[in-house]
């Protein structure tokens, strides 16, 4: 059973359909066995198993969130796959804020609206991470020296094919939504490519091989190349499933130090080696 | 009820649709369809395009989706054709292959518009979407019906539909499914809010419908199988010529064997294409409506009737039936080329629905029957030398003007621009030249005639004028390009 992503307004409930198979274990059932090996099965458990925890936390909604919330039984006779409360009342950002200011400021040093960020400006990385919002141009972007040897944008959806990367190795799924980078016409054309033929898709951290798809459901300029597929390296260690992996960077992001997944240029050319 | 009213319909919602395919899994899932069998398919439309604006790009590009199925066609193309009657439709409209039947020609994949029957490798024969019939017959939905999560498929009776969907839309007009016209699909449609554009941009496909056939069994079937005819035609027409002198026998001992010989290895090639050879004998069962058992028939006939016109033992007292069946033997041969042109004239495969197939089918004819007639006279013939001479000139002649007047023909029409295809379908230029040569040491040197000569180039023109056929045959099949998605 899960919250709801609605302001947890709503309770779902997976009801279990299939047992399990072989020696397979539930989430719950593993811990809870691990549990007994670590001599805290019952501190771990309190005596309940998977059907009495879902019951006991439906009281505890009940008792502290949703008073009408039918029992499990209740639930499960019914079909009830989710219970919401009603929307009544439109959810407006800052309310509290905007109605009185005063009395209600925000979580900022000022208690204000910050348009320039004393934090931001302590931090000290003002290249790239401005104390004021505005445009600062990318570490790799067309506009910049890169784009001589490297002059296409990739950018990396979810595929629907996959959930990252899982079931990559799917062949139904393959075949449903086969992995492609997706180029202009404009941008094909220029370099002597046709749809489905096989392209290498490089820059100075690696290449990977897919076939591609000639599309103008992309901005000219623009390439993309879906993330999740798995690494397959032929005998010279060039990725032939298209992994975007080994064209990303590894450098992080000034303030939340994450991975710049969509700021990487890229050339695409010919399997064949024609550009 | 009519049975119009309890017709089983597909209903799809293009505005709907976000191209999950899940339709497609489920489907596959249903039927445990291996990778490369699709029987419910989800194809995506893009249209629009983009222009620079300074340093800005705008665009009016749109995509939408559309998932087919076989649509159970109220004038199922695929069942027209099938040669075995494998393919029937029960009275709620659902149409269906039967694997004991099916000899897994493929023709009922050439020809549907929706490229619903499809080859199921390991079984050797075609299959299609069945609508789920066996659920459907215990009351419950199709299992792509049933796994849209946005609902944007559905099924029933028209009535049914209709009560529960606001659209009554057919699916004419919607790019880029064929004119229903063509099969009258069970399909209704409701379209995506962009669709009219595609009626006027030009918009791409995606999978792209299929191009060209690659079948070589049947490019040496089609292609001996119009050398029979022609030689049917030659040398029947030569031996009821000199039936009015004295020595028709003398040629027969020499066609017939050539006759079958050709239409035995014509059938042999054919067979080598089927998944399920041992079902070939069904082929002749639709003469109701199939081309392809029709012309199969025609080609048995065919060896019947020369058999007995050409039998080299017949009774003096047989003459009369001799005579007939010389006669008849022509007509079949006709009939046995219109047949065949017929088998690919289909109103879904416009490349191939025009009059350059029956030309292109009787130049062979023409061409190789002529030359082969023509070597058979002075490899195997036991006429006189100058009686050979004259049938040879009057064979080759007619080769020249048979093959060089629609070469002539489709040469103009082309400098005109008017033929809309290709013009290489009359060909056999070498062939036709050696013809000429042959022609002028004939009339010019009657005593040429009696060395090896003739003999010699009359092989050498065949074997070139059969490469050259056998090269266009495989260039026709490449053609192939048919309507619908």
């Amino acid at each position: 059973m899960a919250d709801g992503w609605k302001y947890g307004q709503e309770v779902i409930l997976l009801p279990q359909l299939v047992e399990p198979l072989g020696d397979s274990r539930s989430d719950y059932r593993i811990a809870a066995d691990l549990a007994v090996r670590l001599g805290i099965h019952e501190e771990y458990t309190e005596d309940r198993d998977e059907r009495e925890w879902v019951s006991w936390i439906i009281d505890r909604y009940r008792e502290e969130w949703f008073p009408e919330i039918p029992k499990l039984d209740e639930m499960l006779d019914r079909n009830l796959g989710a219970y919401s409360l009603p929307v009544t009342e439109p959810k407006v950002a800052l309310a509290d804020f905007r109605e009185d200011p005063e009395s209600h400021p925000l979580d900022t040093p000022s208690g204000k609206i910050e348009l320039f960020s004393l934090t931001m400006h302590r931090f000290g990385k003002l290249d790239e991470a401005p104390a004021v919002p505005k445009y600062i141009q990318e570490w790799e972007s067309p506009f910049g020296p890169e784009a001589e040897r490297f002059p296409l944008q990739c950018i990396a959806n979810h595929t629907l094919a996959r959930v990252h990367s899982t079931h990559d190795n799917n062949d139904w799924l393959r075949e449903a939504h086969p992995h492609r980078l997706c180029i202009h016409p404009r941008d094909a054309e220029a370099r002597g490519i046709a749809d489905s033929d096989v392209v290498r898709v490089f820059n100075d951290r690696g290449t990977t091989v897919v076939p591609c798809s000639v599309t103008r459901r992309i901005l000219p300029g623009v390439v993309n190349l879906p993330q999740g597929a798995w690494w397959t390296p032929d005998d010279d260690g060039i990725d032939q499933h298209g992994s975007v992996n080994v064209l990303t960077s590894v450098r992080w992001t000034p303030f939340a130090f994450g991975a710049a997944l969509q700021t990487v240029m890229v050339q695409v050319a010919r399997e064949d080696g024609r550009l | 009820m009519s049975p119009q009213h309890r017709r089983m319909t597909f209903y799809f919602d293009a505005a709907s649709c976000s191209g999950c395919k899940a339709c497609q899994i489920a489907c596959k899932d249903r039927h445990g369809l291996e990778v490369g069998r699709l029987w419910r398919r989800v194809s995506e439309v893009t249209g629009g395009g983009w222009e620079r604006d300074g340093s800005a790009w705008r665009t009016n590009v749109f995509a939408y989706h559309l998932s087919m199925s076989c649509n159970h066609c109220e004038r199922p193309i695929c069942l027209e054709g099938c040669p075995t009657k494998a393919i029937t439709q029960r009275p709620d409209g659902v149409v269906l292959i039967s694997a004991d039947h099916c000899m897994g020609c493929g023709y009922c994949g050439w020809v549907c518009p929706y490229s619903a029957p499809q080859y199921h490798a390991e079984r050797g024969v075609m299959t299609k979407c069945s609508f789920c019939a066996k659920d459907l017959d215990k009351g419950l939905e199709a299992a792509c019906v049933a796994s849209c999560p946005v609902r944007a498929l559905d099924a029933g009776s028209p009535d049914e539909l209709a009560t529960r969907h606001s659209t009554s839309a057919g699916a004419e007009g919607v790019v880029p499914l064929p004119p229903s016209d063509l099969t009258e699909p069970a399909l209704l449609i409701a379209p995506h809010a962009q669709a009219h554009r595609s009626r006027e941009a030009e918009t791409e496909l995606r999978p792209r419908p299929p191009r060209g056939l690659r079948e070589w069994s049947l490019v040496v079937f089609t292609v001996l199988s119009q050398t029979a005819a022609g030689l049917a035609l030659f040398a029947g027409g030569l031996r009821l010529w000199l039936q009015q002198s004295q020595q028709p026998r003398s040629l027969d001992h020499a066609l017939l064997p050539v006759l079958i010989g050709l239409m035995i290895a014509a059938m042999f090639a054919s067979t080598l294409h089927l998944g399920r050879p041992r079902n070939a004998v069904r082929s002749i069962m639709n003469l109701g409506s199939s081309w392809l058992s029709r012309e199969i028939s025609l080609a048995m006939v065919l060896l019947v009737t020369a058999a007995i016109a050409w039998w080299p033992k017949a009774p003096e007292s047989m003459v009369l039936v001799s005579t007939w069946a010389g006669w008849l033997t022509l007509a079949v041969a006709i009939a046995f080329l219109a047949g065949i042109a017929r088998v690919y004239m289909q109103r879904t495969v416009p490349v191939w629905n025009h009059w350059r197939t029956p030309l292109t089918f009787s130049a062979t004819a023409v061409l190789l029957g002529g030359l082969t007639t023509n070597a058979t006279l002075w490899g195997f013939g036991e006429l006189s030398i100058e009686t050979t001479r004259i049938a040879s000139l009057t064979v080759i002649s007619l080769c020249v003007v048979g093959v060089g007047l629609p070469w002539c023909l489709l040469l103009t029409l082309r400098r005109r621009k008017l033929s809309c295809g290709p013009t290489n379908a009359v060909s056999g230029g070498a062939a036709v030249i050696i013809g000429l040569i042959l022609c002028g040491l004939l009339l010019a040197r009657p005593e040429a005639a009696r060395g090896a000569a003739p003999s010699a180039l009359s092989w050498v023109a065949l074997g070139l004028a059969l490469v050259d056929q056998l090269g266009q045959r495989r260039k026709y099949y490449a053609r192939y390009e048919r309507l619908g998605i």
